[in-house]
């Protein structure tokens, strides 16, 4: 249906205690593309604004993308982007995207994963 | 569209338009069916300026689901089109009705399409959209805005319309600036809609 689709951009991802956008958004749109068989995709781009106060992020379900967005599954990827949208007075960005890079050792391994803290 | 009046708004625009050569052009609508003819005309001369390639039409009503048609197919060379903040008010039977003897336009450029939308925005204008050109083959679709139920029936049409030729797909799942930590409700029901379209 979509055999030159190359670029995939979600804006707008709300992340929070209380909304958990990977399993409502990311998961079952990244396992649509899988389903579908989209190999010429080649950019990936999501767009997570986190929302909260003191508590630390639990990144460890994240681990599921590792899987998802696989060599096989998505063999054209050139760029898996996260871009982090952190809301103002909050400390600790930089330990946060260490963390997230650190359950996504496939996709840094292939050299394709970029996270970004505008 | 600037509400000038008759014939020095034609001329006027007539000039700027064909000796500048211009590219782009932002289109306030305004109440499409209260405009003179003339305004009207006027309007699609502008549209047809041969070079122009990038649309943005917003802020406007139409009543007849015709007048859609006739402003789409005035823009034979345009390839980006954005669509914000356009209602329209006739029912979707009519819709439905003027969409079967529509002619789709065999020269139709379009590549990207932009649509935004808020919640006071009718969505039955997309899909009159996706209804009346069959063959578009559009290489980037990007959408954003708030979600109603009729909002996935256009957003499917336009991805099946869009065809093989689609190279980006664009959302937004939550509006700019809201602040509110609820669900992602706008993927949660596009997903399965998505599913059906890249199977």
């Amino acid at each position: 249906m979509c055999p030159n689709l190359k670029r995939i951009h979600i804006h707008g991802i709300l992340q929070s205690p209380v909304t958990n956008p990977l399993a409502l958004v990311i998961e079952p749109f990244l396992n649509s593309c899988r389903t579908a068989n989209i190999l010429s995709l080649a950019f990936i781009t999501f767009h997570i604004t986190l929302v909260f106060s003191t508590s630390q992020m639990d990144w460890d379900e994240w681990r599921v993308l590792d899987d998802i967005v696989s060599e096989a599954s998505f063999p054209a990827l050139v760029e898996f982007n996260i871009i982090l949208h952190i809301r103002s007075g909050w400390i600790g960005c930089e330990e946060e995207k260490c963390r997230l890079e650190a359950v996504l050792p496939k996709l840094k391994f292939r050299n394709v994963l970029n996270i970004f803290l505008p | 569209m600037h509400p000038l009046r008759g014939g020095v708004a034609q001329t006027l625009i007539k000039i700027i338009g064909f000796l500048t050569s211009i590219k782009s052009l932002n289109m306030v609508l305004g109440s499409w069916h209260n405009h003179v003819g003339v305004m009207k005309s006027t309007c699609l001369n502008m549209l047809e300026t041969p070079s122009l390639g990038s649309v943005t039409i917003r802020d406007g009503s139409v009543r007849y689901a015709a007048d859609i048609t006739i402003i789409l197919q005035s823009m034979n060379q345009v390839e980006d089109l954005r669509v914000k903040g356009i209602t329209c008010d006739f029912p979707t039977k009519s819709i439905q009705a003027d969409a079967t003897s529509a002619a789709p336009s065999s020269t139709f450029t379009l590549k990207r399409l932009q649509l935004c939308c808020d919640s006071r925005v009718n969505w039955e204008i997309y899909l009159w959209l996706s209804q009346s050109f069959t063959k578009i083959t559009l290489e980037a679709l990007s959408v954003s805005g708030s979600l109603a139920s009729n909002h996935i029936r256009a957003i499917q049409c336009l991805l099946k319309m869009s065809g093989p030729d689609l190279q980006m797909l664009e959302f937004t799942v939550n509006p700019p600036g809201s602040d509110q930590c609820k669900p992602s409700s706008y993927l949660t029901y596009l997903i399965p809609y998505l599913r059906t379209y890249f199977a």
